[in-house]
């Protein structure tokens, strides 16, 4: 009988005192949302430290981060392609100095491929400086067969990969710098393609091309 | 590495290296050490883009390289050294302050590119300095030189590790990489070289007009492809040193605010402290808890010259630093007058419990922090005990308990009565351990150092399209002036940034003026507590 007391009733198993607040007060309401983003805060903070020492010290933060942008250490990020080429971004672009890392301190594997002195598509696969190349060479095979496509006609094509070839190794030899991203001087090297004739190279190849394979694959007469 | 960090190390090598590099070296640092491969497919960009990538994290020493077996090399990025960048400009103030503009621009070099060879910097040095003064004269190399073996000496500097010379008799073929050694005694030897020249001022025909199309320039730089002497001989800044310099000053300072209010003589106590630090520069590593014990005779004759106290004056002094409960400096022996030494780890441990107790009366009140030191001295009470001694009402002093409880600055301590750890027969006291609540500041140093740089950006963000139209404008009235230009003409142009915009501009300098303040002295505290914490989990 005595246990039946506590049946239906609350009780606590410690001393309600020491939590701070008695029984049946009221308490704070409940909480349904989280709390605010920028809180209002009793104290406010303490102003900044001024004087000589600290402005100097912000100017040169400020300093060092526009000088870093434009260290060759800053790796710009290759744009996409835009619809229509201007000409005055090529003019725009800033100069900055190329930067050779000391090769002799790093890993081997971090070089550039080299390129030997054979022309033609296939001089990509016969190269293999470091290990494991392998695969990438199959990525830049895959590479130059949608290029090829694209242009259409193999032969002009290898004439351009030629000359291509040619202009890249020229750049190679002649300064020994790092390679830029492939990217980037695929994209460049095909500005000087272009530039070079008057004429935009897709359309006439387009139409060259557009008779001749149509003629190689059906049988029936062209009207 | 927590979230914060990694944050953090993004948004720093965000701003100084672009994005290639960040999404690299944000990966390495959450992976840990990964292969080239691996880095390639992982992060989705081509191989040519993380080779390059690589170089120049490797060459800015923030990512290291090791050869495992089968000629596999990984890659693992240093968080840590990365979270340093935001203490550049500090390094930069420092050698101003110790070596004046040479020694500032030096450092400034080595940081910029990582890591350099001698005569590069010293060459580059002069050829900045050159452009600052007045026309007609030039800055000698020797001079610069002579800066350099001096930061060299005071270990500012430092070599970097060298590539072991091979022997040609190496049967096998190359290693995949180069395994870098250095020797203690080497890494501040200076080689001998006999830099003679004087810096090159830009000549005005070499500057960039506006109208010249710069990419016909040649692609290479006008340097002439000469040997340098001291060929495969790189230095680099060294930040532990840096850092010691810093802990002293701010040993100084505390020993100054503390002990140099009531003297009449400014600033003796600081003084005699900063010599004993400097004495021990060389002597003492830097993470030593101790550094070697001084005599007061030595300390005596290596105070600085224009100091006149008697030896007596500086005995007591002593004695009296010795005595003071804050226990910076210790006495070891008797012999030569006194033996005194620095506790250079209980001194980090007060500098790091005054942040905390700076914070907590910050942000809840002087009476929160009364409370906080209170538990601090007394290591563990109960909240009876609490309330009776700080003399602050039960319900006040319970709220601010849970207050700084709920946000880890003080932790409870339960003590079970039975073993059923029935919660009315149970001790709960409140203790402060101070080397948890000095991470959980740190790790919101960390991200509130990451909150405002993001803020930062974004009020540059917003503002884009003004500021490249007030720089537009810079330009145009720049070029005017240059080809002389009438002064109603100037004004014309001045006055296509209307009114409004100019107030725009300046709020927007003032804001971003003051994120930029705030991240350099919340870096001054990640320093402080850093240190502390470097040096607690070191005697561990």
């Amino acid at each position: 009988m005595a246990g039946n007391k506590g049946r239906g009733r609350a009780a606590y198993t410690f001393n309600i005192e020491a939590v701070g607040f008695s029984r049946g007060e009221k308490l704070p309401d409940v909480v349904l949302k989280p709390p605010p983003l920028f809180p209002d805060t009793d104290y406010k903070p303490v102003p900044l430290k001024t004087g000589e020492g600290e402005d100097y010290v912000l100017a040169l933060k400020q300093e060092l981060r526009e000088t870093v942008k434009r260290m060759p250490y800053f790796v710009e990020t290759s744009e996409e392609k835009q619809d229509i080429e201007r000409y005055s971004k090529r003019y725009m672009k800033v100069y900055k100095e190329e930067w050779i890392p000391d090769w002799r301190r790093l890993p081997r594997e971090l070089m550039p491929r080299k390129k030997c002195k054979k022309a033609g598509p296939k001089s990509k696969k016969a190269k293999d400086t470091g290990k494991g190349t392998s695969l990438t060479n199959t990525a830049d095979v895959l590479k130059k067969i949608e290029e090829l496509e694209k242009r259409g006609d193999g032969e002009k094509s290898d004439e351009e990969n030629e000359e291509k070839e040619g202009s890249k190794e020229k750049s190679k030899e002649g300064d020994e710098e790092e390679d830029d991203n492939a990217a980037e001087q695929e994209e460049y090297d095909e500005e000087e393609q272009e530039e070079e004739n008057d004429y935009i190279n897709s359309y006439f190849e387009d139409g060259d091309d557009f008779g001749a394979d149509s003629d190689d694959n059906m049988d029936e007469a062209t009207y | 590495m927590t979230q914060a960090e990694i944050k953090l190390c993004s948004l720093l090598l965000q701003e100084h290296f672009g994005e290639i590099v960040e999404k690299i070296g944000v990966h390495l640092i959450r992976t840990g050490s990964q292969p080239l491969r691996v880095i390639a497919h992982d992060t989705g960009t081509s191989l040519d883009q993380v080779k390059k990538a690589l170089c120049v994290l490797i060459q800015h020493n923030l990512v290291i390289y090791q050869v495992h077996k089968r000629g596999v090399v990984e890659y693992e990025a240093q968080c840590s050294r990365v979270l340093r960048m935001l203490r550049y400009p500090r390094y930069i103030y420092t050698a101003k302050t110790l070596y004046s503009d040479t020694g500032e621009l030096i450092v400034e070099e080595l940081l910029l590119n990582g890591k350099m060879a001698m005569s590069a910097v010293v060459k580059k040095v002069a050829d900045r300095l050159t452009e600052t003064m007045e026309d007609g004269k030039t800055m000698d190399y020797a001079e610069v030189s002579n800066t350099f073996v001096r930061l060299a000496d005071t270990h500012f500097v430092q070599r970097c590790p060298l590539v072991p010379a091979t022997e040609n008799s190496d049967p096998g073929p190359p290693p995949p990489a180069p395994t870098l050694v250095i020797s203690e005694k080497d890494m501040y030897l200076v080689p001998k070289l006999s830099l003679i020249g004087k810096g090159k001022r830009r000549r005005s025909s070499d500057e960039d007009a506006t109208g010249e199309p710069k990419a016909k320039r040649p692609k290479h730089t006008t340097d002439n492809k000469e040997p340098i002497p001291d060929d495969g001989i790189y230095w680099q800044a060294n930040l532990d040193r840096f850092h010691q310099h810093f802990r002293d000053q701010g040993i100084v300072s505390a020993v100054a605010n503390r002990m140099d209010q009531f003297t009449f003589q400014t600033q003796t106590s600081s003084e005699i402290v900063r010599t004993m630090l400097r004495m021990s520069e060389i002597t003492t590593s830097s993470s030593a808890p101790f550094t070697q014990p001084l005599s007061s005779n030595e300390i005596f004759r290596s105070l600085p010259v224009g100091y006149n106290i008697s030896k007596q004056v500086l005995d007591q002094y002593l004695t009296l630093l010795a005595d003071d409960p804050l226990e910076f400096v210790g006495k070891s022996g008797d012999s030569g007058g006194g033996m005194y030494v620095i506790n250079l780890h209980k001194a980090l441990g007060s500098l790091a419990t005054a942040t905390l107790e700076s914070v907590i009366q910050e942000r809840f009140g002087s009476r929160c922090a009364r409370i906080f030191r209170l538990v601090l001295q007394k290591k563990h009470l109960e909240q009876k005990q609490v309330e009776d001694f700080a003399m602050i009402p039960a319900k006040e002093a319970k709220d601010m308990l849970y207050k700084m409880l709920s946000e880890n600055f003080i932790s409870l301590q339960e003590i079970p009565k039975t073993p059923d750890h029935a919660p009315s027969r149970t001790f709960y006291l409140y203790t402060v351990n101070i080397l948890s609540a000095a991470r959980m500041l740190l790790h919101r140093c960390y991200k509130s150092v990451a909150n405002l740089i993001e803020r930062r950006q974004f009020e540059t963000k917003e503002n884009k399209r003004l500021l490249e139209k007030s720089q537009r404008v810079e330009a145009i009235i720049a070029s005017m002036q240059a080809t002389g230009a009438e002064e109603a003409q100037l004004q014309e142009i001045e006055e296509m940034i209307t009114a409004p915009e100019r107030q725009q501009l300046e709020t927007l300098k003032r804001n971003v003026n003051k994120l930029d303040a705030c991240e350099i002295q919340v870096d001054e505290t990640i320093f402080l507590l850093e240190s502390y914490i470097e040096s607690t989990v070191k005697r561990q």
